[in-house]
């Protein structure tokens, strides 16, 4: 009784023309919009690329180690995620290349730099998106005139005069729609990773097939409540015409209104606020670094650091680093002097103070940035999809975007590992004595031992993990689904059947 | 007789629960954008733009003092977009649109030797920046704003549809549509009848909405209208009237055309949902993806390659004779500083200009693109009317261009004016020491008058009010051509 229901749905939704039209729009601009993806990604993956091979040019070259301060600074690079195309998260929008040094702490502000303001005008598309505004119309047209329909055209004696109950009608019903959802998006996801794919530079591996199929079963379980509280509104109202106005209005709320008031009120209510108090006490912490250097200059007699060599330096554009190369003073058989000699040795004990200090004032930097980007940027972020997660296209957006592994919490741990990695570069430094020794700021000829230096390299989430993260956003759209539909079934039961 | 039918289908309609329903929706949004554009971030933004504009002001009155030749060299300073005041009502991401266009000299460049040495700054030129007024999370996705554009084109034209869908279709499943065509009533009276009365009956909730999100604004204090605004708003509602008789039009025609009032519902749904989400969102994207511009960091690289030349060829030329501050009366190595500053100034300019307009011109292409919703032509025609967003951008460029040639002729003719002076504008030496009264030199202000705004939204508006009279004149016909019974 069941498999005739839903075969003589299924049947019925896809021979209408709502659902071809509808098909037609989903897989078209689903087409267009992973082309455009793609071609993001690929330019992404080529700027990483560059970065990587890079760097190994650059450290051959690398003549003293206070070049690590500024001219040559390494690096930690996000590998750019393919998944994007289908969930865009936050990647693109935020930097993915920091550059690291014992003097400038990754993350902060640097990542913080909005990008083209025209493009921002415009809404940003991705695969998930067009789903959820699509494929969950389409489900409330589903199922709107279920049992409003049958009961308007009379068919709904009929049908029940037949041996299934009243909850296998409803349960065949929505299992006919899940059905005929499922081509639109079954092909809408093989058209989008066949794009995918096509591109020479996007591999797909098994990390991100299990990742696809997370998105594609929270795509299901999305559009499956739509299906529910589309039965539930036929059951509901009287009359078909009545159940589309409110599936209409459900759908309206719920997709296209409340995601984007609920995004404009908290910039609205809660607006960043300027970045000029912050400044202010990140110009003081340099002024007081400066007074510390020059406090010990004078306990040491010297006006400058450098006194008896000559040499050039150049200074990172935020200020807060600094390259040094000194050229001492020779005599005419090509001997170092000897007062060059002493100054050496005191620049020596002089940058094994100023270089740890510096790297302890970067952290202090890093602090006071920090707590505007937890203040104003994060704590807007996360009201924001606190307040998403009320409607089932925000679930969706969130969980489809950590699947892809694009979402702020992917992205933090990202910086964090970035600032891990700091950590382990000046702990490096100071193993090899570097900031006490000649090599900080002289070179006798030939490149320092660059090679042996750390080098970043992100870790990402293990798919356990992934899903340890998930699991209460799954469960909770299970439930909504299940209760809806019990809620279907029930009032269903009560109602006279003319 | 017209008025029966007029008074008989509001009274229906009001009566209903799809208008009861959007009503209130519509209410809903509208109250929420009083309450959201009363809020902090308004008020923020206007505030920073009058201390930016002060700041701006002091210091060209101290160039002032420092004379003529200063005042040439360092250039007029920061030039800003003043932020709309009418953003409530169609925002079109004025926020997000740059704030300000940079026309001062940053850099100086300086060369010694020991016969040798001089120090200069470039010319200044228009720097087109990419600051927002107020700082904008870019965590956060782009979204629509909540203005009454965003009420009126999303819920309003929903209520048009919902109100006209079975005006003919379910009078005729009803069989009232004879009975109806029974009276002395022609049938263009009895079409132009329900579209006046939903017309109307849109009209109510609108007007009241409208009249309702002011109340708020004004009554919380962050927005003060002049009458050149309430001008604009009138306008701005005039034109929202139009495009909801575009939907109400085009629900009729569908009433017209099927047997089966939902079957059209479906239809005009879809249509719906194409015109003010996936077309204006789908097309704007791919439009963007297509026309890219000059990437930022081709136009860096560029910027960069033309300031290396120059100097490359400062040293080349110019160094290996005399420096213009040592020898101020030499005209010709004044005349030789000079021409290679102007030269110098007038490549970097074509190049800022020119990254500048392709930018300009690959938004201008995205949106006419998605000039194929008619929600997406209603917020572009809106948006000019009010003096928000893109089109006032556009024309905050124009105007920095316009003030720019302005400020050079004043420079030069101020120049002329003094016969101590040697005339080779641009070089420091070469132009009038003399200090300038404050007062003479032209400020810049940013305006976008109501004239200006109309001619950009002309078209918009024409394309509007074509599209609602035809889909009217598409429903008359096919209405004229329709069976009454029910077949």
């Amino acid at each position: 009784m069941l498999l005739t229901i839903i075969r003589k749905e299924l049947a019925l939704h896809v021979l209408t023309l709502r659902f071809q039209l509808g098909f037609l729009v989903c897989v078209g601009l689903i087409a267009v919009v992973a082309w455009i993806g793609t071609v993001g990604y690929e330019k992404r993956a080529a700027d990483h690329r560059a970065v990587v091979t890079g760097l190994d040019e650059k450290l051959d070259e690398l003549e003293v180690f206070s070049d690590l301060a500024c001219n040559t600074q390494l690096y930690a690079d996000r590998r750019p995620r393919p998944l994007a195309v289908f969930s865009q998260g936050v990647e693109g929008r935020l930097a993915d290349h920091f550059q690291v040094a014992h003097c400038l702490v990754p993350g902060g502000l640097e990542g913080m730099r909005p990008g083209d303001p025209f493009t921002r005008v415009f809404s940003q598309y991705d695969v998930v998106t067009l789903l959820q505004v699509i494929l969950s119309f389409l489900a409330l047209l589903f199922a709107y005139d279920a049992v409003s329909g049958e009961r308007e055209d009379g068919t709904l004696t009929l049908v029940l005069s037949n041996r299934g109950s009243r909850a296998q009608l409803l349960l065949g019903k929505y299992l006919g729609g899940l059905l005929g959802l499922a081509p639109p998006l079954v092909v809408s996801f093989l058209v989008a990773v066949l794009i995918m794919e096509s591109s020479p530079l996007l591999s797909l591996g098994t990390d991100h097939w299990l990742r696809l199929a997370v998105i594609f079963f929270l795509s299901l379980l999305y559009l499956s409540l739509f299906l529910v509280v589309g039965l539930l509104l036929s059951v509901l109202t009287p009359r078909s015409s009545t159940s589309l106005l409110w599936a209409a209005l459900v759908w309206m709320v719920f997709v296209v209104i409340y995601p984007a008031a609920v995004l404009f009120a908290v910039d609205q209510l809660r607006p960043m606020q300027p970045l000029a108090s912050v400044g202010a006490a990140v110009e003081e912490l340099r002024a007081q670094f400066d007074r510390e250097v020059e406090d010990y200059l004078s306990a040491h007699g010297r006006e400058r650091a450098w006194e008896g060599f000559h040499g050039g330096r150049s200074t990172s554009s935020n200020g807060t680093g600094e390259s040094v190369k000194a050229t001492p003073q020779m005599d005419d058989d090509g001997v170092i002097k000897a007062e060059t000699l002493e100054a050496m040795a005191f620049a020596r004990r002089f940058y094994a103070f100023q270089e740890p200090l510096r790297a302890e004032y970067a952290d202090r930097r890093a602090h006071l940035l920090q707590a505007y980007l937890e203040d104003n940027v994060l704590a807007q972020e996360r009201l924001a999809w606190r307040l998403l997660r009320l409607s089932p296209a925000g679930m969706l957006a969130e969980t489809a975007s950590a699947a892809a592994d694009t979402d702020l919490d992917s992205y933090l741990r990202f910086v964090a590992q970035a600032a891990r990695y700091r950590g382990d570069l000046i702990e490096h430094l100071e193993e090899e004595n570097a900031f006490g020794s000649d090599r900080w700021f002289y070179s006798p000829g030939g490149p320092v031992e660059a090679h042996s230096l750390p080098r970043f390299g992100e870790r990402l989430e293990t798919p356990a993990g992934l899903l340890g993260r998930l699991a209460p956003t799954i469960a909770l759209l299970a439930v909504l689904n299940g209760l809806a539909f019990v809620g279907a079934v029930v009032l269903f039961g009560r109602q006279p059947v003319t | 007789m017209l008025l029966t039918v007029i008074r008989r289908e509001i009274l229906g309609h009001l009566l209903s629960l799809r208008f009861g329903l959007m009503a209130v929706l519509v209410l809903a949004l509208m109250a929420a954008n009083g309450f959201l554009f009363a809020g902090e971030r308004s008020t923020l933004a206007v505030t920073q733009y009058n201390e930016n504009v002060r700041q701006a002001r002091e210091e060209i009155e101290s160039l002032c003092e420092q004379g003529l030749n200063h005042l040439a060299e360092k250039g007029p300073g920061e030039l800003y977009r003043r932020p709309g005041t009418l953003v409530f009502c169609v925002s079109g991401g004025d926020g997000a649109m740059p704030s300000r266009i940079d026309a001062t000299s940053h850099s100086s460049y300086g060369w010694r030797s020991n016969e040798f040495s001089y120090s200069w700054k470039m010319p200044w030129n228009l720097q087109y920046t990419v600051d927002t007024p107020l700082p904008t999370n870019p965590a956060l996705p782009s979204f629509a704003e909540l203005d009454w554009s965003f009420a009126i084109g999303v819920a309003l034209s929903l209520m048009a549809l919902l109100l006209t869908y079975d005006a003919i279709s379910g009078e005729r499943r009803d069989g009232t549509l004879r009975l109806a065509m029974a009276n002395p009533v022609p049938r263009d009276l009895l079409l132009l009848g329900k579209y006046l009365a939903a017309l109307f009956t849109v009209a109510g909730p609108l007007l009241l909405g409208v009249v309702v999100s002011l109340l708020i604004l004004l009554a919380g204090g962050s927005v003060d209208l002049a009458g050149d605004d309430w001008v604009r708003l009138a306008l701005a509602v005039g034109l929202s009237l139009v495009y909801v008789s575009v939907f109400a039009g085009l629900g009729l025609l569908v009433s017209a055309l099927v047997r089966r009032p939902t079957t059209g519902l479906l239809g005009l749904l879809l249509l719906w949902v194409l015109s003010v989400e996936l077309v204006p969102g789908g097309l704007g994207v791919l439009g963007m993806h297509l026309a890219e511009p000059i990437s930022s960091v081709e136009g860096a690289r560029q910027g960069r390659a033309l300031v290396d030349g120059f100097i490359e060829h400062a040293k080349q030329a110019l160094f290996t004779r005399l420096s213009p501050s040592q020898a101020p009366d030499d005209e010709q190595v004044l005349r030789d500083w000079a021409d290679a500053l102007n030269e110098f100034r007038d490549g970097q300019m074509e190049l800022l200009d020119r990254t500048a307009d392709r930018q300009l011109q690959r938004v201008s292409f995205a949106r006419t693109l998605t000039r194929l919703s008619p929600t997406a032509v209603y917020r572009y025609g809106l948006e000019a009317l009010a003096g928000t967003g893109f089109s006032h951008y556009r024309s905050f460029v124009s105007q920095a261009r316009r003030y720019r040639d302005q400020f050079h002729a004043f420079l030069q003719g101020q120049d002329r004016a003094d016969p101590d002076s040697p005339h080779h504008y641009f070089v420091r030496e070469g132009v009038s020491a003399r200090p300038v009264d404050p007062r003479i030199v032209p400020h810049f202000a940013d305006r976008f008058p109501l004239a200006e705004g109309l001619r950009a939204a002309v078209w918009d508006i024409v394309v509007l009010v074509v599209l609602a009279v035809l889909l009217f004149l598409a429903a008359y016909l096919s209405f004229l051509r329709c069976d009454l019974a029910e077949s």
